[in-house]
């Protein structure tokens, strides 16, 4: 399999020049996000997101299962993020790269263990029967900017998900087809966002959102999650240029901003997109044949 | 007066020239009158198979089909899933039903000839083992594609191509309530084998589970009210076979094309090792009682159109009367 | 009535050719990346290797997969002039976006076939690997009792179905590739044969084009055809 095509000498020195004279390439300034995109297919739980060329789909599905022994209250959420040939041909099926390791590691921390899904309602009968929520995330270009891609797509495809309504009549457990009674939507508590920064020259220059060729030529970065309250739910660090405590600081605040637009963009579209089933179930429900 | 300087003319054994080009190899065998594969036998001829059956004393039902030097162990083995958790009174029993339009309990009815059912529960198990030192080309290990691929087939053939198992035959009821409801079920473990593979494993590795499931024997089973629990009769005489449907049978065929001048394809029933090693293009048709298609599969290549298929749908038929006899007489 | 199929090409920039295909509720993407660098193991010296990668929607890939990539690499290899680039990998990498119905069997399996072929076979136009003919491929429904066929059926048709196809043809009506389950007689099989014939063969200039379809929409091979043809137009603008 190819590796990953290192930039010239020639484009590294002009993106790093450039970032001197405070120029990045694609003329955003440095605390903007790349143009944001985001749809959701006809099944619930289906969300596309394209950040700038960067395209992640999320797909959330949920089925019964027995809890774990040791937390029988509380239901299995799982989120898989394979790195497929897809996305770079630098990827390979099968085997985990490191990036993949610390992808799945990061989404897992923000959006997870920062508990955005309330696991305790999705219990059905303790000890025995839960529901198990499972979101797979494909990435279908990379361009840079996987983590902050895959967590609005995740949260997105959350929010948007339906799962099927269950009745318990004493020992049987009855699962509605989605046709025979509305589905329920899951229950979040708060939507995580990420925000990725890159630093270049000594700590000086931090840029948000860095494209793959930025990626490449960063020296060190740092992924911080925050909800919309300002709420921190994880702060990634691991490695590269020492960075200090008060920058930190400035880049959570920085952070903060986005974080709120892009949850209200992220509720907008949601909003659309609940409009447009309404208008088009009831369009199928009024017909003038009679039954017969 | 010329001295000749012809360079000497190489001879190979057949088998050299096996080894350098295969493809020339088998070309100019069909290319001959009448035309032969280098096994000796003609393109539209299969290899003679035999079966035998309940050779394993473990396993419920058994069977080992030889084709050729293709052979193929498969054994039954029949296991019981309760419905419910845990045992005793203790813990409660909590079953999980899908509702659907038509009733509110259970699955989609017969149109799907019950594949609904053993699919959700997973009531059949199938597994094919090529890692057994079969064949040069297959490892011990985890399944390599191939296997998975035809353990895949074997699975599709079973379970929707022929639907031979109803789930009413599974099923361990409890027969004494005043509404019969079903506790637990018998999960069938179909493990295949290949012990010697000389191409062609697909028809022999499904004529071994149509064979191993007819002469598979499980103890009857039912739900003792008072134990709460389901209990085997260990009587041998009250072992009961299981409720099968139609028989059904895979014919299996490789296309070669660029015979003679005018590049005409034929067709070769039944590959050994070699040919599907050479010829990519292949076809397989599986016939119900009656004469009926109940799969085509056909790839790798465009050489076999219409008139093609029909050949390989006219052989298969043939075929599947060679197996109808055998297994019935083996079965009696 | 069914849904009428689309067809995008070339969306994923680092891709050498990408192409998605929707038929009814089945929706899929396909990238094609070759010919290029390949593992040691899998070299072939006298032609390139092909490597069919399946991805399901929702969960991680099993022997379902496994099955449609061999099924899917059976329908490529012959079509792809391999021996034009020895030694080297085209990687074909389908991602199944949605699928119609949410049970995991034999019908929605066979659902993804035609779609998953007619991406893979676009984004190898558009990846621009040599090929011997194109394929196109198409879903037929053969109902019980009335002997009617169905032409990209839709999920509810195939369960009542007494047999489902997925045939694959090339340009020139050649048959590529049979998937036939259920229960018919060889003269049924003829006329689904035709039946699909006439979808995935792209009507000619000055053919009647009546090709009978009850959705009055275009044939596959038609979709595919003007797909390719739009995207050509749009490359070739520079052209006055």
């Amino acid at each position: 399999m190819p590796r990953e095509l290192e930039p010239s000498t020639s484009e590294k020195t002009f993106v790093l020049e450039a970032l001197k004279q405070k120029l990045r390439i694609d003329g955003r300034d440095f605390e903007s996000f790349r143009g944001l995109e985001l749809s959701f297919g006809e099944d619930y739980g289906l969300a596309d997101v394209q950040l700038g060329k960067t395209r992640v789909l999320a797909r959330v599905s949920a089925e019964v299962a027995k809890p774990f022994s040791d937390r029988p209250f509380d239901g299995i959420f799982q989120i898989t993020t394979e790195l497929g040939p897809m996305a770079s041909p630098a990827f390979e099926t099968g085997r985990q790269t490191e990036q993949e390791v610390l992808l799945a590691r990061l989404i897992e921390k923000a959006i997870r263990r920062s508990g955005a899904i309330d696991t305790e309602s999705l219990c059905i009968v303790a000890g025995q029967k839960c529901w198990q929520v499972r979101v797979d995330v494909h990435f279908l270009h990379h361009d840079g900017g996987l983590v902050d891609a895959s967590c609005i797509a995740v949260v997105a495809a959350l929010q948007h998900f339906r799962r099927p309504d269950v009745s318990v009549e004493g020992e049987k457990i009855i699962i509605h087809t989605l046709t025979e009674r509305v589905p329920v939507p899951l229950s979040i508590l708060h939507v995580p966002i990420c925000v990725t920064y890159s630093f270049y020259h000594g700590g000086e220059i931090s840029l948000v959102d860095a494209t793959l060729q930025e990626e490449q030529l960063r020296d060190g970065d740092m992924t911080i999650t925050l909800n919309k309250f300002g709420e921190v739910c994880q702060i990634a660090k691991a490695g590269g240029l020492p960075i200090g405590a008060l920058a930190l600081l400035q880049c959570a605040r920085v952070a903060l901003v986005k974080v709120q637009e892009i949850t209200a963009f992220i509720q907008k579209r949601l909003e659309e997109d609940q409009t447009l089933r309404t208008r088009r179930d009831n369009l199928l429900e009024s017909t003038a044949e009679n039954p017969r | 007066m010329a001295s000749s300087t012809t360079p000497p003319v190489l001879s190979f054994p057949p088998q050299t020239f096996q080894k350098l080009s295969p493809s020339s190899y088998l070309l100019r065998h069909l290319q001959s009158t009448p035309p032969i594969r280098p096994s000796g036998r003609s393109p539209n001829v299969f290899r003679e198979p035999t079966i035998h059956t309940n050779s394993l004393s473990h396993a419920h039902g058994s069977a080992v089909v030889r084709t050729g030097d293709t052979a193929v162990v498969c054994g039954v083995r029949g296991e019981i899933l309760s419905l419910t958790n845990g045992e005793g009174k203790a813990k409660g029993g909590v079953v999980v039903l899908r509702s659907s339009e038509d009733n509110d309990e259970g699955f989609v009815g017969e149109e799907d000839g019950g594949e609904g059912e053993l699919r959700a529960r997973s009531l059949i198990v199938t597994n094919l083992e090529l890692g057994t030192g079969c064949s040069r080309d297959y490892h011990p290990g985890p399944p390599s594609d191939f296997a998975q691929t035809t353990t895949s087939r074997l699975h599709r053939l079973l379970l929707s191509t022929t639907s031979l198992i109803s789930p009413e035959s599974l099923r361990i009821s409890d027969t004494h309530a005043t509404e019969i409801e079903t506790k637990a079920y018998w999960v069938l473990y179909i493990d295949i084998l290949c012990i010697s593979l000389d191409g062609n494993i697909l028809d022999t590795a499904w004529a071994s589970v149509i064979a191993a499931l007819r002469s598979t024997r499980l103890p009857r089973a039912y739900w003792d009210a008072d134990l709460e629990a389901v209990v085997c009769d260990p009587d041998l005489a009250k072992y009961t076979g299981l409720q099968l449907g139609q028989l059904a049978f895979t014919a299996s065929f490789a296309v070669i094309s660029g015979v003679g001048d005018d590049g005409k394809s034929v067709i070769l029933s039944d590959p050994d090792e070699f040919e599907e090693s050479v010829c990519e293009e292949s076809v397989m048709v599986c016939i119900k009682e009656g004469g009926k298609i109940a799969r085509i599969e056909k790839g790798g290549g465009l050489a076999c159109g219409m008139e093609g298929l029909g050949e390989c749908v006219h052989r298969a038929r043939n075929r599947f009367d060679v197996w109808e006899r055998l297994v019935k007489s083996a079965l009696v | 009535m069914t849904i009428p199929s689309t067809a995008s090409l070339g969306f994923l920039p680092r891709s050498d050719g990408s192409a998605s295909f929707s038929q009814g509720r089945t929706s899929v993407i396909a990238s094609v990346n070759g010919p290029m660098e390949v593992r040691i193991r899998d070299e072939l010296p006298q032609e390139a290797y092909i490597e069919v990668i399946v991805r399901p929607a929702i969960g991680v890939t099993g022997t379902r997969e496994k099955y449609l990539e061999s099924r899917l690499l059976s329908a490529l290899k012959p079509i792809i002039l391999r021996s034009n680039h020895p030694r080297t990998l085209i990687q074909i990498v389908v991602q199944v976006v949605q699928s119609a119905g949410s049970e995991d069997n034999a019908i929605t399996t066979l659902l993804l076939l035609a779609p998953s072929l007619n991406a893979a076979v676009l984004a190898l136009l558009d990846a621009g690997v040599p090929l011997k003919s194109v394929l196109s491929a198409t879903t037929v429904a053969f109902l019980k009792g009335s002997g009617k066929l169905i032409v990209e059926p839709e999920l509810e048709d195939l369960k009542k179905a007494a047999s489902k196809h997925v045939l694959a043809f090339t340009s020139a009506g050649l048959l590529g590739f049979v998937e036939s389950e259920g229960e018919f007689e060889y003269e049924d099989f003829e006329r689904v044969v035709e039946a699909g014939r006439n979808v995935c063969s792209a009507g000619r200039e000055g053919d009647d084009n009546d090709t009978k379809m009850d959705t009055g929409g275009q044939g596959v091979g038609e979709l595919m055809r003007k797909v390719v043809r739009e995207k050509v137009e749009k490359d070739l603008r520079w052209r006055a």
